[in-house]
């Protein structure tokens, strides 16, 4: 009994000291920690946005999350954009409830604070809230806004498609007219030296600077790539100054229509790609325009 | 045990196979290797005159690779060197058969050193083996040079010039092959790349397709594989199985719906006809007995045709051959042979 | 006991070559060959784990006394899980980058074979320095082991050193494959042995005229 007690005591001193060691080490890490993800993840949509350390991030570039939920009522099948409203900073969350033929539904307010909206189940939950009654609400993507000196600069979209084993997850930054200014491959699990090669420069930056005209209908080919234009593809090679910015402007210019080369070994991962990007871009135009024709007909002050 | 028999006798170089009754005792390791090799140069030197003259030049890197990779490895470890007895030669001539054409000349190297020492010396020598060697030297070139061995394919040479793609730039002038254009693209595409389904047979049959150095021409391959079987060296029940289940599984599962595959484009496409008579029938990674042959053979076929339709490579006949190496001493086990083994288990 | 007699330098050398923990107890083989795809990877590794052994040991060491036997497997969990997680906050909080490319393995360390194995054989017999000694010594046996390998795969599978461009070129993609790390250590393993057994037939020479 009294070997017992010892050893119950034993490993309960042991337990209590070794969670006052975890507890204070993660009192004083948390922020950092927060802060870092928080960094990484503006980092990678930054990055995608073309800011780095060359082109330095404007001060007053503000990025707004939008969310798409498909919210089914009966039998009635709705779209719901949880859309930031207010001025500049944006006070609150509004859900715009669009029908499937895109017309206009409902407007709610949305009781969340705009700090917790990127928390996905007090989201979920605030929505279902406003909807109310019997709906099932099932959370689709999202995509940001980017605002500089209180004009869009641009839009991200998170996105995936299927690859040549699983999922490829990218990010494209369109412009206000819809041309791709970036793509960043998040993450992908394609073969190394064939496939994983879709994260390299020369690759992924031949889509930098198409129109949405070309997007469209862009294909791929199996061609290598020209040597000037590789040259120009492989931005973190460049030596300082290594283009002017009226050189930047007329090689983009010259490559502008070209169709994307493959990977050579991997056309079907660079396919694969190519036509994810397509339709992201396809279906998210004809989102977006959707959902500003209702904020203009409808008037509503979103921060967007 | 009658494997392990045979494979102390394979290291003194000059004693009998005592495997399977079929084999006269007079017949030594050695001469059976130089036949394999005799057999095996037909389809060499029509790849000279499909894909041109620098496929006799990987064929010979490989060849000179395998043989000095073996000699030095044995001179270090103190062994007895045995290079004459030709299978390093054979490793040499298949590593090299089953790498595509445009490949740069110096690709079998590395391949060679994997397939001769590490694949078979490490492992004791000639006989304890667990696996083909040339498939592991692929399969290791495979992962380390990736774009050279999915897409150094050449068309075929049809005006007798071999010398056209020696100095070429490969990337412009690389040509699907034909399991790669049935797998992504369709019969159809298959049949318009080359004209008509009868063009396709007889180009397929006599090599003239895109492919690997040594396996496009299916009426060599078949000879050489007619004389090792008339000479008895192997028996048929291998290479029937493995040909023959691809077949009947392609059949049944290779087309939109069950039974429309095409068999026959799926027997001369690719490298089944090779790996069948000259890769599976390795003595030494396959099994003894009859009824675990066409076990070992249907295996085979089955996990290639699995590979080709669903897997992520066009071609499985090298996985699928080294996937049942292993499997070669349990299959020896189940079916002993009962009139040998009743005397020697005691 | 054996143990007691060897010197602190010996003590020292052991886990650094006699005992290696990976090219000679081929232990905790999951990380060697997981996470070695660059040398930066190795070295952080072998680091972190150099500070959780020489933490616990020196722990262990100091609290042998007041540990029950019957439930030192469950405190040398404990102790582990702490400085595991300590390591693991500091390293996802301080060092971003580096949480990115091992954040699994580093919480992986808990059930390292080597660590608990050093607790249970050594820092449990031993007095505080010795352990401290030991600790290091086979810290750094993995360290090092990491970094060839690491390094091996680095230099042969992308062309670089620690991200700066040394070929220029990639000489083989395998080694950027998880199968290489078994293939480096097979061939450390059997340079390990090649040079024991020069030294032994040195030392076995040696003698004779003595």
């Amino acid at each position: 009994m009294k070997e017992m007690i010892k050893i119950v005591l034993g490993l309960c001193v042991t337990c209590i000291t070794a969670a006052c060691i975890m507890g204070v080490t993660f009192i004083f890490t948390s922020d950092p920690k927060k802060k870092n993800e928080h960094i990484n993840f503006e980092k990678n949509m930054f990055n995608v946005l073309g800011y780095n350390e060359n082109r330095s991030i404007p001060a007053d570039l503000k990025l707004y999350s939008i969310f798409r939920y498909i919210i089914i009522q009966g039998d009635n099948q709705y779209l719901g954009y949880a859309v930031p409203v207010g001025e500049k900073d944006s006070s609150g969350y509004d859900l715009l409830q669009v029908d499937t033929n895109g017309n206009f539904v409902d407007h709610k307010h949305l009781d969340i604070k705009p700090e917790k909206v990127m928390e996905e189940g007090d989201r979920t939950s605030a929505i279902k809230a406003a909807v109310g009654g019997a709906a099932t609400v099932t959370y689709a993507d999202m995509f940001f806004v980017a605002k500089v000196e209180n004009k869009r600069s641009a839009f991200l979209l998170p996105a995936e498609t299927i690859g040549f084993k699983t999922t490829i997850g990218f990010m494209l930054a369109l412009d206000p007219l819809y041309n791709v200014i970036g793509v960043e491959i998040l993450e992908h699990e394609e073969d190394p030296g064939l496939g994983a090669e879709i994260e390299q420069e020369y690759f992924k930056n031949q889509f930098q600077g198409k129109s949405f005209e070309k997007v469209k209908s862009i294909v791929v080919i199996k061609q290598p790539i020209p040597d000037d234009y590789l040259k120009f593809l492989e931005k973190k090679k460049w030596r300082q100054g290594e283009y002017s910015e009226q050189e930047i402007k007329a090689m983009q210019q010259k490559y502008q229509d070209s169709d994307i080369n493959a990977i050579t070994g991997a056309t079907i991962s660079s396919v694969a790609l190519t036509n994810g990007i397509k339709v992201a871009v396809k279906k998210f135009v004809y989102r977006v325009k959707v959902l500003d024709t209702i904020i203009m007909n409808k008037q509503i002050a979103v921060a967007f | 045990m009658m494997n392990a028999q045979s494979e102390k006798n394979s290291i003194s170089n000059c004693l009998h196979v005592s495997s399977a009754p079929h084999i006269q005792s007079e017949v030594t390791i050695s001469k059976i290797m130089w036949t394999v090799v005799v057999s095996l140069l037909p389809p060499l030197i029509i790849s000279i005159f499909i894909f041109g003259f620098q496929t006799l030049i990987i064929t010979l890197v490989s060849v000179v690779s395998c043989v000095v990779t073996e000699a030095v490895s044995q001179k270090m470890l103190n062994r007895p060197v045995t290079i004459k007895d030709g299978s390093a030669v054979i490793t040499g001539l298949l590593l090299a058969y089953i790498i595509p054409p445009g490949v740069p000349w110096w690709l079998p190297i590395p391949g060679a050193f994997m397939a001769i020492y590490v694949t078979k010396i490490l492992m004791g020598g000639l006989g304890y083996n667990i696996f083909n060697p040339a498939l592991i030297g692929r399969a290791f070139l495979m992962a380390t040079y990736p774009v050279a061995l999915t897409s150094a394919w050449l068309a075929p040479i049809r005006n007798g010039s071999i010398f056209t793609y020696m100095n070429a730039n490969v990337d412009a002038i690389s040509s699907a092959t034909p399991l790669y254009v049935l797998k992504h693209y369709g019969m159809a595409a298959l049949i318009e790349k080359f004209g008509s389904m009868s063009v396709i047979y007889t180009d397929f049959f006599f090599g003239f397709r895109p492919g690997c150095i040594g396996e496009t021409s299916a009426f060599l391959i078949l000879l050489g594989g007619l004389v090792l079987l008339y000479k008895k060296y192997i028996s048929w029940h291998i290479p029937v199985s493995v040909m023959g289940s691809t077949a009947l599984l392609t059949w049944i599962f290779g087309g939109e719906s069950f039974f429309t595959g095409n068999p026959l484009v799926a027997i001369l496409s690719g490298g089944v006809m090779l790996g069948a008579f000259f890769m599976a029938t390795d003595y030494v990674t396959s099994p003894n007995q009859k009824i675990a042959q066409l076990i070992f053979g249907i295996g085979i076929g089955a996990l290639t045709v699995l590979i080709r339709l669903k897997g992520g490579y066009p071609e499985g006949i090298c996985y699928a051959i080294l996937l049942m190496n292993p499997v070669v001493p349990a299959l020896d086990q189940w079916f002993k042979a009962k009139r040998f083994s009743e005397g020697a288990t005691q | 006991m054996a143990i007691q007699q060897k010197t602190n330098k010996e003590i020292f050398l052991n886990g650094i070559f006699n005992e290696n923990p990976i090219f000679r107890l081929a232990l905790s083989m999951c990380p060697a060959v997981a996470i070695t795809t660059n040398l930066l990877n190795g070295i952080l590794m072998g680091v972190s784990v150099i500070f959780v052994q020489i933490c616990a040991n020196s722990t262990i060491a100091l609290l042998k006394d007041y540990i029950h036997p019957r439930v030192r497997l469950p405190i040398y969990s404990l102790t582990l899980a702490t400085y595991v997680t300590v390591i693991d906050l500091i390293l996802s909080a301080y060092f971003p980058v580096a949480y990115g490319a091992l954040g699994l393995f580093i919480k992986l360390i808990v059930v390292f074979t080597f660590i608990t194995m050093r607790l249970d054989v050594f820092a449990r017999k031993n007095t505080v320095f010795p352990t401290f000694l030991d600790a290091m010594g086979m810290g750094l046996g993995f360290l090092w082991g990491m970094m060839v390998i690491g390094g091996v795969r680095e230099l042969l599978g992308s062309g670089t050193l620690l991200g700066y461009d040394i070929l220029g070129f990639k000489p083989m993609l395998f080694f950027v494959l998880p199968a290489s790390g078994f293939f480096i250590i097979g061939f450390m393993m059997a340079i390990f042995n090649y040079t024991e057994r020069i030294y032994k037939e040195k030392q076995s020479k040696r003698r004779i005229p003595a």
